[in-house]
């Protein structure tokens, strides 16, 4: 059986759901306790192509997810909800400590982030998925006993799928979406990163988006 | 799908995306013309735009840790263990587009169950979930052993549970995943689905999703068709489709405005075209589910959804691969056209009854097979027969339109023997070659080695027209500087003679006899073996002509038709000219009244054949005696709405009743401004057939070249206002006058004038007062000026040599004005442009294999030689044409291959410096000019009224048919 879509996931992405008004980040309440340094250490070799370096980087990640998912869910998120690029850029914020990223550029940087949220993330889908489908619900939970529903988690994992599929016929417009979508870019950033215009940055996601979202709504494979 | 054709369709949508949402269906139907493909995917991407608007907004990590957190928070129902009512979960059983499906067990009834929890987006909605209520109850009401039941609604807390009942055992695909299935056991299976389907559609239900996914077989070898009319109560009602902003809750991606919820690769035709759907849809899908048990492969299954729904809409299914017995069924099952469909279930069963027959008792398809294996040696007879005679006694037409991303340039041809279509096209390399399309084929492929002498004229590609041998084998057209002939089926181009301008049609005799136009000379006489070409007629200046082309051979074989075309209306018609007759003693009385130039199509059963010509876009037919050379009979219309560009008419004849044509073929541009980040700022001017532009110095005016309304062949340059917007015509006794350019003080402008064979460059005031002066006058090498120096000493001019290809030179315009060359090499160089400090020329050079920006430096001491010594700078990256300096020098800006207007900057200080190259916007395709105002600020460009790639052929064969009404 291939990746089917539920329309849970696609109403979340749909953004009915998180849209709420600004709010200000309280910097202070963003601590974590990862440590920077080690993360743009990490990141740094993996950008180099040192996989061992993501083996590393993965729980650093997943801690930090699972740190703001507490925070959520106490309440202690900075804002009443999460706000959508705050939080990612936040997030990098934390993790990677910017000033110390010695890459050729900033465009490097900006790039190799994504890639690596898009892999930890899709594969955290696949994985909670596919532990999910093996039966004992019972046994499922991971260090923290959280449980992402395998609907919505299968979703993340159709979403990797099908832009897989987007990348073979147009590699830029994927990248666009790997760079907005996985990597919370704007649409300045991602223009920096591609070399392109805004404009066509603005044009490539929301084609994109179109053709994902199709893709996404019909099973275009037997369920 | 190829990434030619999804550019094609993101610069559709893209383009789309900039009209009001009201005038995108009209855009888009003139856009793609007859590409009902094309469109149906730019549509399909457009009704998910406004869907899509939220999507994917929330970042990935945002998504994720609210997954993280409200999983916590809800906790699972999906746990095994859980209670819903009297049912608990059990496990997990699979999920679907309409949700998760769990093993469950019924505590009261003492049974196992299914149940389907429906998605939280469709229980939300009240309304929906009201009519899901009454319909469910339908279905509910279904009872036949061979569909799956509905026990009931189960709603609790916030969950609504479909109660199904639970079918044990694979389902089909699982059956398809092991290979084929043998026949005799694919029709068992056939007829119990045939029987759950009949009874359903009685009820007046329909399935809507049916696949093997949604078949399942018992271990007792019962057939389960499931979830029976699920898709269509699910469904949104249609009203709501029409604007999803109305929805109070979800717009609902999964089932948009004419596109039903079901799997790509078992919809119907009728349903992946999002029109409306009825039992049929039932048929097909059985149909394509017999396909696959009987093959063990998928029928329409493809990595994309566009192209499931384009192999749905376009793909015929391998016969061969079926059995004989059920090729009938399947055959009716799986017709595109519902109309043709099989209508009913009862008759499906009735084939399949047939099928089970054995094969020696039954008759009666045997008799069909003969008669479809007749039918398929018949075509084959009828293509080898083609030759001699159409075998057809009615007309039958039917369209050829260009795919693949290519760009159709304006010459077609078909062959002599009516079984191939040649016509010029740029592929997605930017390149422009010719294409051969068989016409029994569905196949276009380039004809390797073509590489047709471009005219630049207008766009990106004017390939001039070509023609064919008697025998079909070769083509003859022109590549560079010379005449060539190509053989179809393969191998290198082969050098005819020389050519001093362009070759604008020319014909080929049984006894190997070419002659040509050359627009520059006359026509011109070659052995088909190569050789000198020697002059066949002479253009007369007395009559004011200004060419003579498009030439075509009489039966004889020593007469021929052609054009000539004179400023003089009078003067202007088709001629027929002799093999035997000096160049000034051709005959020059004309033979009837046109501005485009004929063709001729023998006739079959008489002496009498057909001089066909273009009238007001009418083709049109007149019999002609090819013994007495003169017109016989009345002149019947046989096509409208023929195009032309100059003095070619878009119709082609084979010599047996094919005939070939097309219409007008964007080549009415709308002027049209644009800023910086490609927006529309205004229209300019009314559409016409430009050729050229340039925005005077000041900013203030614009001129243009353009023919004339009167749509006469003559070109004329005229001044538009671009604050005013009018347009005043500058050049009146002009032939040819195109190419303009603005003196550097903006008080006059210069153009190419084509009089008597003769190309000059000439200066004429921009108010309109005095003549025009001769700035340059030779015969030789077609040439146009590119840009005035700011100091208005030079200007620079591109010339095509036979020898050297197009070549840059710098004519001084004061003191001896003496032309020198500035670059001439045997590559191509063009367009040369003045920076405004007058010590660089940006200009396009294919000197790399393919067209790109550089500049040299430039002083008037370097003029005198190839040039070659200066440094150069490469400017583009990827190709590039249109090389325009901005006002102050700092910025260049270019058109990079894709069509991308590029910028690049510029500084001179303290050494010549480019920046990386900056993509500003995308241009329509086949835009013509573009061209800047001096604050780098606006853009200038001739859009395309109606778009080539969208613009079909149209075959029409045994056309005669249409004579003898």
């Amino acid at each position: 059986m291939k990746t089917v879509v539920g329309e849970k996931f696609i109403s979340d992405l749909l953004g009915n759901r998180y849209i709420v008004g600004p709010c200000t980040v309280d910097q202070e309440a963003c601590l974590t306790d990862v440590p920077a340094n080690e993360v743009t250490l990490l990141l740094h070799a993996w950008g180099e192509g040192d996989e061992q370096a993501l083996g590393k980087l993965i729980p650093l990640v997943h801690k930090e997810l699972h740190r703001l998912a507490r925070h959520y869910m106490a309440g202690e998120s900075p804002c009443h909800t999460l706000q959508a690029t705050a939080l990612v850029n936040e997030a990098y914020l934390r993790l990677v400590d910017v000033k110390r990223v010695r890459w050729q550029s900033r465009a490097h940087f900006f790039g190799v982030s994504a890639q690596l949220m898009r892999r930890i993330l899709v594969d955290l889908a696949r994985s909670r998925h596919s532990l999910k489908r093996g039966g004992d619900a019972n046994t499922l939970s991971l260090e923290e006993g959280l449980v992402i529903s395998p609907e919505r988690s299968s979703d993340m994992v159709a979403l990797d799928d099908a832009l897989k599929l987007l990348a073979s016929i147009d590699s830029r417009r994927s990248w666009v979406v790997e760079l907005r979508f996985f990597g919370g870019l704007s649409v300045e950033e991602t223009a920096e990163v591609l070399k392109v215009s805004p404009e066509t940055v603005m044009h490539d996601w929301k084609l994109a988006k179109a053709w994902l979202l199709r893709e996404l709504s019909i099973e275009a494979h037997d369920a | 799908m190829t990434p030619e054709h999804w550019e094609q369709v993101a610069r559709l949508h893209r383009a789309a995306l900039r009209h009001e949402e009201s005038r995108r269906t009209a855009f888009l139907h003139d856009a793609c013309g007859g590409d009902e493909d094309l469109r149906y995917e730019v549509e399909s991407l457009l009704a998910y735009e406004g869907k899509a608007e939220n999507f994917m907004e929330v970042p990935a990590l945002e998504v994720v840790v609210k997954q993280l957190a409200e999983s916590q928070g809800l906790g699972m129902i999906q746990r095994s263990g859980t209670k819903l009512g009297p049912y608990e979960i059990l496990a997990p059983l699979g999920s679907g587009g309409m949700g998760e499906v769990y093993r469950a067990r019924d505590s009261k009834l003492n049974r196992d169950v299914a149940l389907k929890i429906l998605p939280a987006m469709f229980t939300d909605d009240a309304e929906r979930m009201a009519r899901f209520r009454r319909e469910a109850q339908v279905l509910a009401s279904l009872n036949h052993p061979h569909i799956g039941s509905i026990y009931g609604l189960e709603e609790s807390n916030s969950l609504r549970v479909l109660v199904l009942e639970l079918v044990e055992g694979p389902t089909l695909a699982d059956r398809i995943t092991g290979g084929a299935v043998p026949l005799e056991e694919v029709l068992a299976i056939a007829r119990q689905i045939a029987d759950a389907v009949a009874y359903a559609h009685e009820k007046g239900v329909t399935h809507r999703d049916l696949k093997p996914a949604n078949i399942k077989i018992t271990p007792e070898g019962n057939v389960k068709v499931l979830d029976f009319g699920l898709a269509k109560v699910l469904e949104r009602p249609k009203d709501l489709n029409s604007n999803p902003s109305d929805s109070p809750t979800f717009s609902n991606p999964t089932t948009l405005e004419g596109m039903i919820l079901g799997t790509a690769a078992y919809m119907s035709p009728e349903q992946a075209k999002g029109k409306p759907v009825d039992k049929r849809a039932d048929i097909w899908a059985f149909g394509v589910v017999l396909y696959e048990l009987l093959t063990g492969v998928h029928l329409f299954h493809r990595e994309t959804m566009s192209d499931t729904l384009a192999a749905v809409l376009k793909e015929e299914p391998d016969w061969n691969r079926i059995p004989v017995k059920v090729l009938p069924l399947l055959r009716h099952c799986l017709e595109k056209d519902p109309k043709q469909r099989l209508r009913d279930i009862g008759d499906m069963r009735l084939l399949l009854e047939t099928a089970s027959v054995p094969v020696e008792t039954y008759r009666p398809w045997l008799a069909w097979g003969a008669v479809a294996l007749f039918l398929v040696a018949f075509a084959a007879l009828s293509v080898v027969h083609f030759r001699e005679r159409p075998l057809v006694s009615a007309p039958v037409q039917f369209q050829i339109s260009p795919s693949g991303g290519l760009l159709p340039g304006l010459a077609f041809a078909v062959s002599p023997d009516g079984r191939h279509l040649a016509f010029a096209a740029t592929g997605s390399d930017g390149v422009a070659r010719l294409w051969m399309r068989d016409l029994e084929s569905l196949e276009i492929r380039p004809l390797p080695n073509s590489y047709p002498a471009s005219l630049r004229l207008t766009g990106t590609n004017v390939v001039p027209p070509f023609f064919w041998s008697p025998d079909s084998r070769f083509i003859g057209i022109q590549s560079g500087g010379k005449l060539t002939k190509i053989e179809i089926s393969g191998g290198p181009a082969q050098t005819l003679c020389d050519v001093q301008g362009t070759v604008v049609g020319g014909s080929w005799n049984r006894d190997g006899v070419i002659i040509f136009a050359d627009n520059t000379r006359g026509l011109m006489q070659v052995s088909a073996a190569g050789g000198i070409a020697s002059p066949l007629t002479i253009i007369n200046p007395s009559r004011k002509e200004i060419v003579h082309v498009l030439p075509s051979f009489l039966p004889d074989g020593r007469h021929f038709l052609y054009l000539r075309a004179s400023s003089i209306p009078e003067n202007t018609g088709v001629y027929v000219g002799s093999l035997n007759a000096k160049p000034e003693q051709q005959d020059s009385r004309r033979l009837l009244a046109t501005t485009l130039g004929p063709g001729y199509m023998p006739s079959s059963d008489s002496d009498s054949g057909q001089v066909l010509f273009l009238r007001q876009g009418t083709l049109m037919a007149q019999p002609f005696d090819a013994r007495r050379l003169a017109l016989s009979g009345e002149v019947v219309s046989v096509a409208e709405k023929v195009g032309s560009f100059l003095d070619y008419g878009f119709f082609s004849a084979s010599s047996n009743g094919v005939l070939v044509y097309r219409s007008g073929v964007g080549l009415d541009y709308q002027l049209t401004w644009f800023d910086r980040q490609g927006r529309v700022l205004a229209k300019m001017a009314e559409p016409g057939r430009y050729n050229s532009l340039a925005i005077s110095p000041d900013g203030k005016q614009v001129a243009v070249s353009r023919t004339n309304p009167e749509n006469t062949p003559n070109w004329d340059v005229w001044l538009l206002d671009v604050a005013r917007n009018t347009s005043t015509r500058l050049t009146y006794e002009q032939v040819r006058a195109t190419f303009p350019i603005w003196s550097a003080d903006g008080s006059s402008v210069i153009f190419n004038s084509i009089r008597g064979g003769e190309v000059s460059l000439s200066l004429k005031l921009a108010s309109g007062a005095g003549d025009e002066q001769l700035l340059l006058k030779s015969a030789a090498g077609y040439k146009y000026a590119t840009s005035s120096s700011r100091d208005g000493r030079f200007l620079s001019y591109t010339v095509v040599n036979p020898e050297t290809k197009t070549d840059l030179w710098v004519l001084p315009m004061q003191g001896d004005r003496k032309p020198t060359p500035f670059l001439r090499t045997e590559f191509n160089e063009r367009s040369g442009q003045f920076s405004p400090d007058g010590h660089w020329i940006a200009y396009i050079s294919d000197e790399s294999g393919s067209d790109e920006i550089y500049v040299r430096e430039f002083s008037s001491g370097s003029a005198q030689g190839s040039g070659a010594a200066a440094g150069k700078w490469l400017i583009s990256k990827g190709g590039g044409s249109y090389p325009r300096w901005r006002g102050d020098g700092k910025e260049l800006f270019y058109v990079a291959s894709g069509g991308t207007l590029t910028s690049v900057d510029i500084s001179a200080e303290p050494v010549f410096q480019a920046g990386a190259p900056r993509p500003l916007f995308q241009l329509p395709p086949d835009f013509i000019g573009s061209e800047v105002t001096p604050d780098g600020r606006r853009f200038l460009i001739g859009v395309p009224v109606a778009q080539s790639a969208s613009v079909p052929f149209t075959v029409l064969l045994n056309w005669q048919a249409t004579l003898k009404k």
